[in-house]
């Protein structure tokens, strides 16, 4: 996020809430993903919760995360896969015991 | 139940690497399938995989985190088989974007979508995702995909993928920035949200 997206974020006025918005902008993945302690949590919760512009572009990335996840279920491991990888330790396990 | 690796005995070892390890045989096959992008390939690696994790579980800390260590194992045999094979671009191209993503980068001065957007983004089909997903860079993607689908945390990711903390935030932050700008440009090309129109005609998008 650049200085000059967040000057037209907010028509260009009142430069603490541009601190305020990059602080929050900056650390929004870290905030998606859990990644902050509480304290720096809240102080971006509050700004999002101040600044509408900041909370729209929250809802953006909070619906990308979504649709990641959504769009990526797991295929499970085709049969013959987990047979071979199953009797493979057995095997190991054997010739082990044999040397 | 305290175990000992030293003094457990190779059939209880093997047992407990059945009983444990195998639970992430799916989500292990799932990123080897997203690294790989070919099944046979991915089978591979996967057993390459578990022939290690097996060959050296005595050296796991049981308790510790199982997932996070088969993963870093998998990525490992992923990047050297492909470093023996060179068949695929090389790893850390993390500065390289395309023209056509360039281009639609400086279309944006803004990133501000409104709650229409957010429903454009909701309704977008899978398969625009998971191509966009498909055009980031390797390691971007893969940092996304450990974030966002494996659910690790950011100093997992970075054991995993061996790198830095700051390095994986950053492949993170840029993964991200990039899958935005190519889901607006996709609501924009359907005539939806702030780009719409201006973006498609100046980028040329094709309708």
């Amino acid at each position: 996020m650049t200085l000059h997206n967040v000057h037209s974020h907010h028509g260009g006025e009142e430069p603490e809430l541009h601190h305020a918005c990059l602080d929050a902008l900056s650390r929004i993945q870290e905030f998606l993903h859990h990644e902050l302690d509480d304290t720096t949590a809240d102080v971006i919760r509050e700004h999002l919760a101040a600044c509408e512009s900041c909370l729209d572009i929250f809802e953006v990335e909070n619906a990308i995360a979504g649709l990641i996840r959504r769009c990526n279920p797991s295929p499970p491991c085709p049969g013959d896969l987990r047979a071979k990888i199953s009797s493979m330790h057995v095997q190991v396990t054997h010739i082990r015991f044999e040397s | 139940m305290e175990i000992d690796p030293a003094t457990e005995s190779p059939a209880a070892r093997a047992a407990r690497f059945e009983r444990d390890a195998m639970e992430y045989l799916d989500q292990l096959y799932g990123a080897a399938l997203r690294m790989t992008r070919n099944p046979a390939d991915a089978e591979d690696i996967v057993q390459e995989t578990y022939a290690k994790a097996y060959a050296s579980f005595e050296q796991f800390t049981p308790g510790t985190n199982l997932k996070a260590w088969l993963y870093r194992i998998l990525t490992n045999t992923y990047i050297n088989s492909y470093r023996k094979a060179q068949r695929q671009p090389k790893i850390g191209g993390d500065g390289e974007l395309e023209d056509w993503q360039l281009a639609s980068a400086a279309e944006h001065s803004s990133t501000g979508l409104r709650s229409a957007e957010v429903e454009a983004l909701d309704a977008m089909p899978d398969q625009v995702v998971v191509d966009a997903l498909n055009r980031l860079s390797p390691d971007f993607r893969e940092a996304v995909y450990l974030a966002d689908v494996d659910g690790f945390s950011y100093k997992e990711i970075a054991e995993i993928m061996g790198t830095p903390m700051g390095t994986v935030m950053s492949r993170i932050n840029r993964g991200r920035k990039q899958l935005r700008e190519m889901l607006v440009d996709h609501a924009a090309s359907m005539g939806i949200g702030p780009a719409a129109g201006v973006g498609a005609a100046s980028v040329g998008a094709s309708r």
